[in-house]
């Protein structure tokens, strides 16, 4: 079950991301030679220091304050790099002045996530003409120590709109799952606060969104590769405070998205993934990089955000999974060879097309897009 | 007055609220074919267009949020159409119909829960508030 954070679990998850990102941004000085060569025991002391900050926040007095609590962990940090180190004195020295100097600029973990998600809502303005319609949505930090995994996330509705819930668990919060928070805000963005507003003709009044099986294919699978591939792209902007970081969050993104990816996690999950890929890669046989994928952005996001009966939405993935992907790959054909037909294209997005007629608003001109998907002259 | 009432349990694995969904109604309609009359209530036996009427009523189940560790949302199912079918059937012998009508639907909840788990090996666990 997960909690509000306190103060004491803000201090702590703060010190740990000023740690993660010392760290990040002094390795390649502190931990690689001009020779070549790497010293990844000493990176991993500092690494197992920083684990140490759950015990060390256990031992202060719990009234301590933020700011003296980030100083006495930099102080507790530099005291057991420099006793567990080879070259400890000089890494400790290092990284106990870039921890201040990295402290003065960096709020909160709250205030962090707060201006990752704002970044992120800002950027998706442009794929929506009807700003309003778009659902409010605000953003909780949680902490949940029973927690399987280091992070998670939950969307769930709220009277004005939806509310994002970051959930971390403290003792098992790494580097990793620092530099993956973005992705998980993405993830709930993309995939869950603008999904289903726009409401579908044939759908009764009432039926609002509430929220989606985890495994479900079309917002957990489809929309999760979609919102991976806007965020790697993305992320340069998105990260331009921290330039240093951001080949960190982009390394530990992908990471991220593999594992969620992975069919032993759920196959109904990995399906929504690999239908959503079959056909950006199909489109992109038929178009430029950047049409291709501008249209594959508008078809996933346009129906994304329409209210049709959730059937439909699964029902298309699964479609489109057995009509782009062979059961078996013949000799050397492979889903990047992958050819087809303007008529096997269009029995693709025929259900398309019959969903977006059972709706009166349109957030994007999906029949103009269709159009545009079935003659390439366009 | 308590006209709805929903219960909060634990996503269950393996299983997607539409098929629990048509899985709670099927042993419904069974369920509400079995009864003679409305537990706990006072009332008469039920007629056979009294339990038509009742066993047309759906529970509605539907997640609540959304998340890929299922451990942080919810699987909401929702007794108010059964409830709202009962208050005219208790109408006349109780005083306060609305109440006596959600005791009624939890008791009925408790029999299609444990025929649940008896049929379909489902078992379904009330969520922490």
């Amino acid at each position: 079950m997960h909690l509000p954070l306190t103060p004491r679990d803000d201090a702590l998850l703060t010190a740990k991301a000023i740690a993660f990102r010392t760290l990040s941004s002094l390795e390649t000085t502190l931990f690689v030679n001009a020779e070549g060569s790497e010293d990844q025991a000493g990176r991993d002391t500092v690494l197992s220091a920083i684990r140490g900050l759950n015990s060390f926040k256990q031992l202060c007095e719990p009234a301590l304050s933020t700011p003296t609590f980030l100083s006495s962990a930099r102080d507790h940090l530099a005291t057991t790099i420099a006793s567990a180190c080879d070259n400890g004195r000089i890494v400790s020295a290092e990284f106990a002045e870039s921890f201040v100097s990295e402290a003065e600029k960096y709020i909160s973990i709250v205030a962090d996530m707060q201006r990752w998600l704002h970044s992120i809502g800002a950027f998706a303005t442009d794929y929506f003409s009807v700003q309003s319609s778009v659902p409010n949505f605000t953003l909780q930090l949680r902490i949940d120590p029973d927690l399987q995994v280091p992070i998670s996330g939950a969307t769930v509705p709220t009277a004005n709109g939806r509310e994002i819930y970051l959930i971390i668990n403290p003792s098992s919060f790494s580097i990793a799952d620092y530099f993956s928070l973005p992705c998980v805000l993405s993830h709930e963005f993309w995939c869950h606060v603008v999904s289903s507003f726009v409401e579908g003709r044939r759908v009764p009044p009432g039926n609002e969104w509430t929220g989606c099986r985890p495994n479900d294919s079309w917002e957990e699978g489809w929309m999760d590769f979609v919102q991976g591939e806007l965020l790697v792209a993305e992320l340069p902007t998105f990260a331009a405070q921290a330039p240093a970081m951001h080949s960190h969050f982009l390394r530990h993104s992908r990471e991220f998205l593999s594992k969620r990816h992975n069919p032993g996690r759920s196959i109904l999950l990995s399906n929504g993934v690999a239908a959503a890929d079959a056909m950006l890669r199909v489109l992109r046989q038929y178009y430029y990089k950047t049409r291709s994928d501008e249209l594959f952005l508008q078809l996933s996001i346009g129906l994304n955000a329409l209210r049709c009966s959730e059937p439909c939405k699964l029902a298309f993935v699964h479609f489109v999974r057995n009509a782009l992907i062979p059961k078996k790959l013949a000799g050397a054909q492979s889903l990047a060879n992958l050819t087809m037909s303007r008529h096997d294209f269009h029995e693709i997005i025929k259900p398309f097309i019959a969903y977006q007629h059972q709706s009166e608003s349109y957030l994007v001109d999906t029949e103009g897009l269709i159009m545009a998907i079935l003659d390439p002259k366009n | 007055m308590q006209g709805s009432e929903s219960i909060s349990v634990v996503v269950p694995n393996h299983i997607s609220d539409r098929e629990l969904q048509r899985k709670i109604n099927e042993i419904w309609y069974q369920l509400v074919s079995d009864l003679t009359s409305l537990p706990s209530s006072g009332a008469p036996e039920l007629t056979s267009s009294q339990k038509t009427a009742l066993a047309k009523e759906n529970i509605v189940v539907r997640y609540e949020g959304a998340g890929v560790d299922p451990a942080t949302i919810a699987l909401i199912i929702s007794l108010t159409p059964v409830i709202k079918a009962v208050v005219p059937l208790v109408e006349p012998f109780a005083k306060d119909a609305s109440d006596v009508a959600h005791k009624i639907a939890l008791d009925l909840w408790d029999i299609l829960r444990q025929r649940l788990w008896q049929k379909e090996h489902i078992n379904l666990v009330q969520r922490e508030s």
